[in-house]
């Protein structure tokens, strides 16, 4: 993409939380005369890199370069100067413009008519270099900078020109730092007014800069003032604490290529510059200040974090198990009736507990459908404890989760009450979000019985709940549900958040994920159990010292029992 | 203790009768939790869908929670209402969702409902507007007490939400 000489001019963007007074940049400005005008020559990568001005027998064109200031090598002509922040040297033309008192209009022209004439000008000759800051009447560049295209008619649209309007706004209101706590405003962000909305400026982020300007003036000693180009912008936004370097800064003249510019478009009359950084570093010392510093905020301010969130949690008691489900019932779909609601239980088998008993059950608010979908929305939270001691007595390996079973009833204009569908839901064992569908049905009876049921209402009912799932009285191994003749009804959608919370000792697992629920379990329970041999250990050590006291008594020599226990 | 974090928005709303919608929500948390850092409470912008039947919000969320413990896990209520053209607003849907338990980006559809009278009722709100709202809005997630309630059913608002947990697993939480 770029010629073998010149160097592609891309913005750098730096952040830096220095004082901007600190930045120094030095130019470095070198005049390169061409008898002809210098073809491109595309070299080889592998070439480049030697870093030799000469062409190359391999090179893929054959013109030789004669143009560049590496050929040529002059360094003796160079004009170099070096610009700190906001410093502003005078052109060849200002000097010539400011000398005459007629010419001041403002101020500040006022002031640089002071500073023009205090100038010595002995050294004067050729100097090209100067700058702009900030305070100058630029608006010819600026306006140069607004447009993107060469060669090319802007288009003035609706939102250029009001960016426009506001970047001018922006210029000449006083500039109020962005604040979070400022955020709640109290007007309105747009003001209608005289057809177009006005935006206010409170709100919006503030983005303006200091800006200067690194310029030459390669105009012929003739011509002063007719040819300045801009070297470098620098832009500096103090908020963000952003420095904007257009062309970036590339180095010092012997190790890096140069920005080229072509005065007047003219190949044969050519400038090359480059831009060197040479602020003034920190002394060792001070940087060593600077971190200790920058460590000493943080650490107090990582403590005062943590001093606030506090080190505490609520841990599983041992033994225990607890499982939390936070989840609602969300919709009911394809129902025959359109005023639905639902009645439910949670179902705890043998070992497991509640806390709060009455969050078991629960009736939901009635709803009419919309499209054959009824948006329920009943929150449903449980917090359950499996103790697992009372597991271990029972012959079963996995223990028996609790299992949710609902009821779906209609309630109709004339406050008539029918069941529409039974289902239940185990809670899932896994942890994490899952959403379930449970297809309802419900029991019907004889041909009779559903005409019936049609016209005057009135339906078969469950006398047990609980014969929807698993029944609390069955036994054995095989569930016969044989003879209940029913027909499908709609469907319940539920979302359920499960957590699991074991005895934090059990935590830290090889691999960060979810660690089985048997694992989890035998875990336990050989903690359990260690803990109960443990435990009986001691008890016996107890009544061991409690024996041994009333024996040392009358005996002091070593006992035979006593030793034998010690072991 | 233990941390979440909850980053996300509320993305759009769907399903709704009429256009103009804007929306209030909250994030509620139980007793042990503890706001650390981010606005718990807020109203989106009125969005008038022109050629699409799904109201826009792209609300952000942004929540630093610590707690003590799992019970009281932090869900999101939603009110949407609708902006009507003399600017009066009434309520279009009561709905809440948990925030996810698992770490990780989760889509979330909150379904919404709300409050019906009797059939004079819904014929004076079917011309004039207006209608019932909740007393206390603590019905929304509470489970208790909402046998009472008439509602029919409104439309869904889609939220996502990312989720990131720390110092769970150190207590023996899993999630």
């Amino acid at each position: 993409m770029t010629l073998g000489e010149e160097r592609d001019a891309l913005t750098g963007i730096h952040k830096t939380n220095d004082p901007i007074q600190n930045l120094k940049i030095r130019v470095h400005l070198r005049h390169v005369k061409a008898a002809h005008i210098p073809l491109p020559q595309f070299i080889n990568e592998d070439q480049e890199r030697d870093n030799d001005g000469t062409s190359s027998a391999s090179a893929t064109a054959s013109v030789t370069v004669s143009g560049t200031s590496q050929a040529r090598g002059n360094s003796s002509e160079d004009e170099v100067k070096t610009f700190s922040w906001q410093e502003k040297v005078f052109s060849r033309f200002e000097i010539e413009l400011y000398k005459s008192l007629a010419n001041c209009h403002t101020a500040l022209q006022e002031q640089y008519h002071k500073q023009v004439i205090t100038i010595n000008r002995q050294h004067s000759g050729q100097e090209r270099l100067f700058s702009y800051v900030h305070n100058d009447d630029i608006s010819n560049i600026e306006e140069e900078e607004n447009i993107p295209i060469i060669g090319v008619e802007p288009q003035q649209n609706h939102l250029v020109t009001a960016m426009r309007e506001l970047q001018i706004k922006q210029k000449y209101t006083p500039q109020r730092i962005f604040r979070r706590d400022k955020l709640k405003r109290r007007q309105p962000l747009t003001q209608e007014g005289s057809g177009k909305t006005e935006f206010h400026l409170q709100g919006l982020l503030q983005a303006t800069c200091q800006r200067m300007y690194i310029m030459a003036d390669l105009s012929s000693s003739n011509d002063i003032g007719a040819n300045e180009y801009v070297l470098c912008a620098i832009r500096w936004n103090a908020v963000s604490g952003t420095l904007l370097v257009s062309p970036d800064i590339c180095g010092a003249p012997n190790s890096s290529k140069p920005y080229r510019i072509e005065v007047d478009g003219d190949a044969r009359n050519v400038y090359e510059y480059w831009l060197e950084l040479v602020s003034s570093g920190t002394s060792e010392e001070e940087e060593l200040k600077e971190a200790e510093v920058r460590s000493k905020i943080y650490s107090h301010q990582s403590s005062l974090r943590k001093a606030r969130v506090g080190d505490d949690f609520i841990t599983a008691p041992i033994g225990t198990l607890e499982v939390h489900v936070f989840g609602q019932i969300e919709t009911l779909r394809n129902f025959d009736e359109k005023n639905l609601f639902v009645h439910y239980f949670l179902d705890l088998p043998k070992g497991w507990s509640c806390d709060s008993p009455p969050s078991l059950s629960g009736i939901s608010a009635s709803c009419k459908a919309l499209n054959g979908c009824v948006h329920l929305g009943h929150p449903l939270v449980f917090s359950l404890k499996l103790n697992l001691s009372e597991m271990e007595d029972s012959c079963d390996i996995v223990p028996k989760w609790p299992q949710l079973m609902f009821e779906v009833l209609s309630l109709d204009w004339w406050g008539r009450y029918s069941t529409e569908g039974y289902g239940y839901l185990l809670i899932p064992s896994t942890v994490g979000l899952h959403h379930t569908t449970t297809h309802t049905w419900r029991p019907i009876g004889s041909l009779s019985s559903e005409l019936r049921r049609f016209f005057i209402g009135g339906n078969p009912e469950l006398d047990d709940i609980t014969f929807v799932g698993v029944p609390q009285q069955h036994e054995g191994n095989l569930l016969g549900k044989y003879g209940v003749l029913t027909t499908p009804s709609g469907n319940v959608d539920m979302v359920l958040n499960v957590v699991i919370q074991s005895p934090s000792s059990q935590a830290h697992s090889a691999v960060p994920g979810q660690t089985a629920l048997l694992e989890r379990l035998s875990a336990s329970t050989l903690v359990n159990s260690v803990n109960q041999v443990l435990a009986a250990f001691r008890r016996a050590h107890e009544r061991m010292l409690a024996a041994k006291e009333g024996l040392d008594f009358k005996d002091e020599s070593p006992q035979p029992t006593s030793a034998a226990s010690q072991q | 203790m233990a941390e979440v974090h909850i980053i996300g928005q509320i993305q759009s709303a769907s399903g709704f009768p009429s256009h103009n919608l804007f929306c209030k929500w909250g994030i509620h948390a139980g007793g042990g939790w503890r706001v650390i850092e981010g606005l718990t409470e807020g109203q989106t912008h009125v969005d008038n869908p022109s050629w699409q039947d799904t109201a826009v919000w792209s609300h952000p969320l942004d929540v630093h929670f610590a707690t003590k413990g799992i019970q009281g896990w932090p869900k999101v209520n939603l009110q949407v209402y609708h902006y009507d053209k003399f600017g009066r607003s009434e309520v279009y849907g009561y709905g809440f969702c948990f925030v996810p338990t698992s770490p990780g980006t989760h889509k979330v559809d909150v379904v919404t409902w709300r409050p019906t009278g009797t059939l004079a009722e819904q014929f004076r709100q079917h011309f004039l507007g207006g209608g019932a709202q909740l007393k206390t809005p603590d019905l929304v997630h509470n489970s208790t007490d909402r046998y009472r309630l008439q509602t029919e059913t409104m439309g869904t608002v889609h939220l996502e939400l990312s989720v990131i947990l720390r110092n769970f697993a150190k207590f023996g939480v899993e999630t």
